[in-house]
């Protein structure tokens, strides 16, 4: 278990850095400073994985079974995402707000009692392969929404004041709903998969694909959301705008399905590590 | 011939169900009630609202039916509504598409990709431009004034139906799962067996076990069951909670187990002397209702309960819960004369029924082996299969929208052949397809030397 928390300080120690560096290049505006950062954030997103590879090898499974090691998978997903676009659109300026956001997920994840960061033994409905493919689609979902809602909130103040710090600094709002839209693109199939999935395993393990258990509502909760982006996106007459902010919504309403279910409203999947 | 009324009634549902705004306000509508039903918890006692939000309030939860709103009218209705403008919507704007990929429309003069490009000989180019769009696997006409028009991603405007298809699939099978789907519990002893109607034969439970983790937290719960049809065993399965069992249409689930609460499988008995003070026969495990010698008795354990309770005013013997929290167990005794044919033993207070037996003798109970009862529930739900399907449905549907785009290009040849206008469009991913639309013209330019 040592090695996994250990790794975990170190992600969480680069990610800062990243950030401040990030924070730096986008004021200063030098090449050296922006090399740093996309190196500091490699080294971050390395020890991100080291993280879940210890907690692997310590645990003989996927590391999905409690909120701290799931937010430490997701952290690396959302890393990974913003990777592959700095390099595929030569644009270090989303980089800051990846790395404030990534810094900040560690930052709650390291609040978490330390009884929620060890490893606590599977108990009897999580003994499948299914915790795996249900857990895995349905972070790689939450992972493409974080991006939107960075991409909406940006668009939101870049179409508002193109032309003041910081926002001249971004890339065109186009590019930036572009981005909402691909990232929503890709999360509500994933997103989607993921409630199959585990319509599947409840289903198999407790009779019923279906309960209504606060999970599994607010997962719909968060899927009626995106699908109300998706159609506010080709509804003619529609500002942009207004998808922008159903993409907003739509996080929060991700943000409250990850974490709010776990410690607010009971239910089947109050395993997780916080009730 | 309709009275204006009705047509305008006709005009206003009309515009209502076709419109994409509405749908949106129906999927946040639905949204909203599924919020509300998981902040009022759903399906409690009245007493657990009563307690929560005080009475007036929970008259409203009551009358409103917002302890159940999820089978409720404020779920069903706007549900219904969203089917009839998905269907609606989605049938009137089909032929739209049809018609918008069916004819290959001239130019695009609302394209913001377009380029002109000096060419040198018109059929050459001709024929190497339809093969650089084949190569990108575009389909290709060609037009009776010489353009070109070719486009690709066809399946990708048809991702909306199948996705709104794959809904309306889902939510039938949902509504089978609500008409036909059965769901049962049964308790069932381990070594007992019990009818189960629904399947036309008993189950036994051969064994309940648990396995532990080295820390002692539970790690698994499992049954041995038998399925008995006519005196005979015709399936023999063990199931755990990942695990469950399917018979005769049924799926058989681990779903609880406890301690049985009207026997127990073995004690530890004693014969005391009061008397002496001492014990006076050799300790004996006594099984359930099995006639055991101890002393000059002969005693066998036939009642359990494992919270005692004499209610006084009806005089009979009851348990106030299923919690071992004051077990009893009743002895049949058979022995000299004067001694009471039937005895309760209590475990947690042994000895307190001395007076009662005689006066000198007593049996004591002690170090009880509980019985475990496996909970079985079973289940049976057709509508299960109609919602994996429409979920596989669901899946291409979104390839074809989020994973291909539709996209056109027109190509005219200008000025007695010495020049190529050509201009592209396309319908989502227009950053991907300018950057398509400039790999084709720099292909078209390469062998074009100005």
């Amino acid at each position: 278990m040592i090695f996994s928390l250990m790794f975990f300080d170190v992600a969480f120690g680069f990610y800062a850095a990243a950030a401040v560096s990030y924070v730096a290049y986008f004021l200063f505006r030098r090449e050296w400073i922006g090399h740093s950062s996309t190196l500091l954030f490699v080294l971050a997103l390395l020890s991100n994985i080291a993280t879940l590879v210890m907690r692997t090898v310590e645990i003989h499974h996927a590391p999905f079974t409690n909120l701290y090691e799931s937010m430490v998978f997701f952290s690396a997903l959302v890393a990974v995402i913003y990777l592959i676009l700095e390099i595929r659109y030569k644009n270090k300026m989303l980089g800051v707000f990846v790395s404030i956001f990534l810094f900040l997920s560690f930052f709650v994840t390291n609040l978490l009692p330390f009884r929620m960061k060890v490893y606590e033994n599977l108990n009897p409905a999580l003994q499948s392969y299914w915790l795996e493919i249900h857990v895995a689609t349905m972070f790689v979902g939450y992972s493409a929404f974080a991006i939107s809602f960075i991409a909406a909130l940006l668009y939101l103040g870049k179409s508002k004041w193109q032309n003041s710090f910081p926002f001249k600094h971004l890339p065109d709002a186009d590019f930036l709903d572009n981005l909402g839209y691909k990232s929503i693109a890709w999360g509500m199939p994933f997103l989607s998969i993921g409630i199959v999935t585990g319509a599947i395993w409840a289903n198999y393990t407790w009779g019923s694909y279906w309960s209504w258990d606060p999970k599994e509502t607010w997962s719909l909760i968060t899927w009626l959301i995106y699908a109300a982006y998706l159609h506010a996106r080709v509804t003619r007459g529609w500002k942009k705008r207004k998808a922008a902010i159903l993409a907003i919504v739509g996080f929060l309403s991700m943000v409250f399905l990850y974490w709010g279910v776990a410690f607010i409203l009971p239910g089947l999947h109050s395993y997780g590590g916080a009730a | 011939m309709l009275p204006y009324i009705v047509k305008r009634l006709l005009k206003v549902i009309d515009n209502l169900f076709s419109s994409t705004k509405f749908g949106i306000f129906l999927l946040l509508v639905i949204a909203l009630v599924a919020i509300v039903g998981t902040v009022v918890e759903q399906g409690r006692p009245v007493e657990y609202y009563y307690k929560l939000y005080g009475i007036t309030a929970t008259g409203w939860i009551m009358k409103l039916s917002i302890n159940r709103i999820f089978g409720s009218l404020w779920m069903v209705i706007p549900t219904l509504l969203l089917i009839i403008n998905l269907v609606y919507s989605t049938l009137l704007r089909l032929p739209a598409v049809i018609k918008s990929i069916a004819v290959p429309n001239k130019f695009h003069t609302f394209s913001k990709l377009n380029d002109t490009i000096s060419i040198r000989d018109k059929e050459e180019t001709a024929k190497r431009v339809s093969n650089i769009l084949k190569s990108l696997h575009y389909k290709i006409y060609y037009l009776k004034d010489g353009s070109l028009f070719a486009h690709k991603g066809i399946t990708s405007r048809f991702g909306f139906v199948i996705v709104h298809l794959s809904i309306l699939i889902i939510l039938f099978g949902a509504l089978l799962g609500a008409i036909y789907g059965y769901k049962n519990y049964v308790v069932i002893d381990s070594g007992d067996t019990k009818p189960v109607p629904e399947i036309n034969a008993s189950i036994k439970v051969d064994r309940f076990w648990m396995n532990y983790w080295p820390d002692g937290s539970i790690k698994q719960y499992n049954s041995k069951l038998s399925i008995i049809k006519n005196g005979k065993v015709v399936h023999t399965q063990i199931i755990d909670v990942n695990h469950p069992m399917d018979y005769a249409g049924f799926r058989f689930f681990q779903s609880g187990y406890g301690k049985s609460y009207d026997k127990i499988k073995e004690a530890i008995a004693v014969l005391y002397d009061k008397k002496v003070d001492k014990v006076v026969a050799k300790p004996v495990l006594a099984q359930w209702n099995k006639w055991f010698d101890i002393g000059q008795y002969k005693a066998r354990m036939v009642d359990f309960v494992p919270d005692f309770y004499f209610d006084t005013k009806r005089g009979y013997i009851t348990s106030k819960s299923l919690d071992y929290n004051n077990p009893a167990v009743r002895l049949q005794i058979k022995g000299p004369k004067g001694t009471p044919p039937f005895v309760w033993e209590f475990l947690k207070y042994p000895g307190s029924v001395l007076k009662e037996f005689t006066n000198k003798d007593a049996i004591i109970i002690s170090s009880i082996t509980p019985i475990y009862y496996t909970g079985l529930q079973y289940a049976k739900n057709p509508g299960a299969n109609w919602i994996w399907l429409g979920s596989a449905v669901m899946a291409v549907g979104f390839a074809m929208s989020f994973f291909m785009y539709y996209r056109r290009i027109y190509i005219a040849f200008n000025d007695n052949g010495n020049t190529l206008t050509i201009s592209g469009i396309s319908y989502r991913q227009s950053d991907l397809f300018a950057k398509e639309f400039r790999k084709i013209i720099n292909r078209i330019k390469e062998k074009e030397s100005v």
